[in-house]
């Protein structure tokens, strides 16, 4: 079986190809939109990347598995099972996906664990969750930060940090993750950590959410009345 | 005169307001609403209430992100009351054209003197008519409002906030006029 990869741009294909890893694509004879690749009816091949939306031309050539020598793009059809459907990517694509989220995952957690309080400087962490959002998406972002809440949520610095890093981006961006997020945060016996939760909640606005925030446990005064100012603004 | 600052996160106002006494206010309020450049603080001055929205555009358009936002604004009598020093020599940072001289500094402070700012705080906080907030919703139509008065200064910007406005205007199908 061939090796499948998942190129995250067009400098990751052109290391991979120097590598001399096998590279599976569809005949040049048909079209086939491959989580990234376009292969066009004529040579050159194009490959297009999904992100960024540019199309380059590039030179594919596949490695026989057997003696390791490149076989050109126009023999390419030869003894060569062209019956993958597009599926067949995805699924060996999620392993690819996996390799890389852990990587994201492992940073981003440092990134979270120096989290800055300055309103100034934009945290490494927020920087990592951007890069996370632009590379992949916003379901893996929700992926990767729920994973490091749980493994994380005896540190109220790491959660502080997802809800503050969480407020810039729409509950649209985020829906229905971050609500499922924000509501395990709020469980945490720290009520800094529930007021950083209730703020990302505040800086979505939304109505659909009254009803957490009149639910959350707390002992404070002034988290009462945080509480109590935020749902005063959303019933309007 | 009003000296108008954002407070970093709007429930320190409640943790402020709330406290018996300021000498027991967490540490982590103290570098989150009072952190220092050279011995000042910066704030944002407003000659009127009636021309608050300008200063408000100034300020947020010198943060990192499009966030509710809540508004501190210490008058002249708070300023001579607890005997604080001004220094108008200083233009702000901001991505509102024509508007970084409303940029003001609170310098020569000290560990007791920011004891006193935070005193001013909490008693600005007890009477709420000095304290103003915008919905992040409201701070997006206040940007919005700058591009299409063709006053947004974008090469000002901080980054993140640059990439937050970008998107805003794509969503809302404006171009920015450099």
């Amino acid at each position: 079986m061939n090796n499948y990869l998942f190129i995250e741009n067009f400098e990751d294909l052109t290391n991979k190809r120097n590598q001399n890893k096998n590279v599976y694509y569809e005949s040049p004879t048909k079209k086939q939109i491959i989580t990234g690749f376009f292969i066009s009816e004529v040579k050159p091949l194009i490959a297009y990347n999904a992100s960024s939306q540019k199309t380059t031309h590039i030179d594919l050539y596949k490695y026989s598995s057997t003696d390791n020598k490149k076989v050109s793009a126009d023999n390419l059809d030869r003894g060569f099972d062209t019956t993958y459907s597009k599926e067949d990517f995805f699924i060996n694509k999620s392993e690819q996906i996996q390799k890389a989220i852990s990587r994201y995952k492992k940073q981003l957690r440092v990134y979270l664990q120096n989290f800055d309080y300055s309103p100034e400087n934009l945290s490494l962490a927020e920087k990592k969750i951007s890069e996370v959002v632009n590379t992949f998406s916003f379901e893996i972002l929700g992926n990767i930060l729920q994973s490091i809440s749980m493994e994380n949520y005896d540190k109220p610095n790491i959660l502080c940090g997802i809800c503050h890093s969480l407020e810039r981006f729409d509950l649209d961006d985020v829906y229905p993750w971050g609500t499922t997020l924000m509501l395990s945060i709020l469980l945490h016996k720290d009520e800094n950590v529930k007021a950083y939760a209730i703020s990302t909640i505040d800086n979505w606005a939304d109505r659909s959410l009254l009803s957490v925030l009149k639910n959350i446990d707390c002992s404070s005064d002034w988290l009462k009345g945080y509480i109590e100012d935020v749902i005063s603004v959303l019933e309007v | 005169m009003y000296y108008i600052r954002k407070l970093t996160k709007p429930f320190n106002f409640n943790k402020i307001k709330c406290i018996k006494s300021v000498d027991d206010i967490d540490s982590d309020i103290i570098k989150q609403e009072l952190s220092t450049k050279q011995n000042t603080l910066s704030f944002w001055k407003c000659e009127k209430l009636e021309h608050i929205k300008e200063t408000i555009k100034a300020i947020i358009l010198s943060t990192s992100e499009i966030s509710k936002s809540k508004f501190i604004m210490l008058d002249s009598n708070i300023i001579k009351e607890y005997e604080l020093e001004v220094d108008e020599s200083n233009k702000g940072k901001t991505g509102y054209k024509g508007y970084d001289d409303l940029h003001i500094d609170i310098c020569n402070l000290t560990y007791k003197k920011l004891g006193t700012i935070l005193n001013a705080y909490k008693k600005v906080f007890e009477d709420d008519q000095n304290t103003c907030e915008y919905q992040k919703d409201d701070i997006k139509e206040l940007i919005l409002e700058v591009i299409q008065q063709g006053l947004l200064d974008i090469d000002n910007l901080n980054e993140s906030l640059k990439k937050d406005i970008i998107k805003l205007t794509e969503k809302n199908n404006i171009t920015i006029e450099k």
